[in-house]
């Protein structure tokens, strides 16, 4: 699903985000992505679904080479790119309907189709007795969950979750989790960079830990690093 | 089909982000479509007093006549002749110099018998109409240069003045206007400026869920355009009304200016406003639209 290949970053000002940086993951894998503040994780994130371009190596997302990718065809890559964002980056004037709604109107989506597929997504996240409540009437973890349902609304083969716990405490933390291993299930290979130690040694999934923007440890079923944090 | 489809959804979707762009900010769009009205209203009352001065030159074009004075040794119907075969020349009609010394006499109303007095002094004389009065000038040249000709006579100067008012009006309004319309599209694109600041996160979410660079600006440039409109049916508002009102009493109060441009006239001008509304707003929109949503940081 995703191959990464040699890949660096350095910002403008100089900052070396990320440095000769290898990795594959799978389809329908489960990945953590950890390691401090400033390690990387959310640039590498930014360079899979092309909000940032890498400064040299290779990127490709289901067979596209993502860096090389024109601006013009972005839509394609970021239509079969699920993205979940720390602070859910909901449009606060609308319902939660229309949050959802929002992702399939933009690439046109028949109505009836639009119905079905909003009320799954929302079924999916247990929020569909919420419809009609604007976000800001919404807790912490329900407004992430339904930043969950706008991301897998139009089905993507792939999930990146940028700290999707981090506002949220332990309790709704899990839960958001759990929805994110429903959805991995259903086939969605999901990508999830993360601070929290407790759900990360709990799950016991792929776990890979990177520092100074560099990968420095990959294991199978790990836990979050002695040392790192 | 369905592709056809799926494009009418977009295009749905695209109008009502458009339409609820401009209603979140009523009072900030009523301001740019007066702007946009003051400035094509300007436009258009040039335009149509540049329409009438050309067609007040137009009548009295039509009214001047070329007067051709023979020598008195010329055959005046050879010569009559040979201007009918000009082009440009709709009539040529003679008057003998007999006639017009009889013409004379009775505007003198005299008692007194000229012609036993002198002998008639006046040549035989052609009166040529024109088929396009703005030949006028290059007509009354060459029927000059014919032989037997003495010397001719035309409102040369006056058509020439109305020529130039006409000229003039027509430029001062492309300037007043083109110097109303840089404040206007700096007015547009700074409404746009702050529409695209309110909606950074709209677009934002667009762009990360897969809308395509062109489909994020088409609600805004449908917005100027829809600025760009408003602006103009105001402006027919005012063109009417100005027609309705100021000229037809001008008219009455001059009768014999002939003021020609006909509602139909307006509209003619209204529809032209309406483009260059709607094409100052669009441009409005995508210039600010390029600058400040800055595609390579999505």
């Amino acid at each position: 699903m995703i191959k990464i290949k040699q890949v660096s970053k350095v910002y403008p000002t100089g900052v070396k985000a990320l440095v000769g940086l290898n990795l594959d993951v799978r389809v329908g894998e489960f990945v953590f992505l950890v390691g401090p503040s400033g390690a990387g994780k959310s640039t590498l994130m930014k360079l899979i679904y092309r909000s940032e371009v890498p400064s040299s190596g290779q990127i490709v997302v289901g067979g596209v080479d993502v860096g090389h990718l024109p601006n013009r065809q972005l839509w394609s890559l970021r239509q079969r790119i699920g993205v979940v964002f720390q602070d859910y980056k909901l449009l606060p004037q609308r319902t939660i309907f229309e949050n959802v709604a929002f992702a399939l109107k933009v690439i046109g989506t028949s109505r009836s189709e639009l119905q079905k597929r909003v009320r799954s997504a929302l079924d999916l996240v247990g929020l569909r007795d919420y419809s009609d409540a604007l976000p800001h009437q919404l807790s912490g973890g329900q407004q992430q969950r339904v930043c969950l349902a706008r991301a897998i609304v139009n089905t993507p083969p792939l999930l990146l979750a940028d700290e999707p716990t981090g506002n949220l405490d332990p309790e709704t933390s899990w839960e958001i989790m759990r929805l994110l291993t429903k959805i991995n299930m259903h086939g969605t290979t999901v990508v999830v960079a993360t601070h929290n130690k407790l759900v990360v040694d709990n799950m016991r999934r792929r776990v890979v830990t990177i520092d100074n923007g560099k990968l420095v440890l990959d294991q199978a079923k790990g836990v979050y690093s002695v040392g790192v944090n | 089909m369905e592709s056809i489809k799926r494009r009418w959804r977009q295009f749905e979707f695209i109008c009502e982000e458009a339409l609820a762009s401009i209603t979140r900010s009523m009072w900030m769009s009523w301001m740019v479509v007066i702007t946009m009205a003051v400035s094509l209203s300007i436009l258009g009352g040039f335009w149509l007093l540049a329409e009438d001065l050309n067609s007040l030159a137009h009548s009295v074009g039509s009214k001047v006549e070329i007067m051709v004075f023979l020598k008195d040794d010329a055959p005046p119907n050879a010569t009559a002749q040979a201007i009918r075969g000009m082009n440009g020349v709709a009539d040529v009609s003679l008057i003998t110099r007999d006639q017009a010394w009889q013409d004379l006499q009775a505007d003198m109303k005299s008692e007194l018998k000229f012609e036993n007095l002198i002998d008639n002094p006046l040549p035989n004389t052609l009166r040529v109409k024109m088929a396009n009065p703005d030949e006028t000038p290059v007509l009354a040249d060459q029927i000059s240069k014919l032989t037997g000709v003495e010397d001719i006579k035309y409102g040369r100067e006056l058509l020439a003045k109305i020529q130039q008012i006409a000229g003039f009006t027509q430029l001062l309004g492309l300037v007043i206007t083109g110097l109303l319309f840089t404040g206007t599209l700096a007015v547009i694109g700074n409404t746009i400026r702050l529409a695209v600041q309110n909606r950074r996160r709209e677009i934002e979410i667009m762009q990360l869920v897969g809308a395509s660079q062109g489909f994020i600006h088409w609600p805004f440039l449908l917005e100027g355009c829809f600025f760009g409109f408003a602006g103009a049916l105001l402006t027919c508002g005012v063109l009417f009304g100005w027609r309705t009102f100021v000229t037809t009493r001008l008219q009455g109060l001059f009768p014999f200016l002939p003021i020609m441009s006909s509602n139909m006239e307006t509209l003619r001008v209204a529809g032209y406003l309406a483009a260059i509304g709607m094409s100052v707003g669009a441009l409005g929109s995508l210039l600010s639209v390029m600058r400040h949503m800055h595609p390579k940081s999505t």
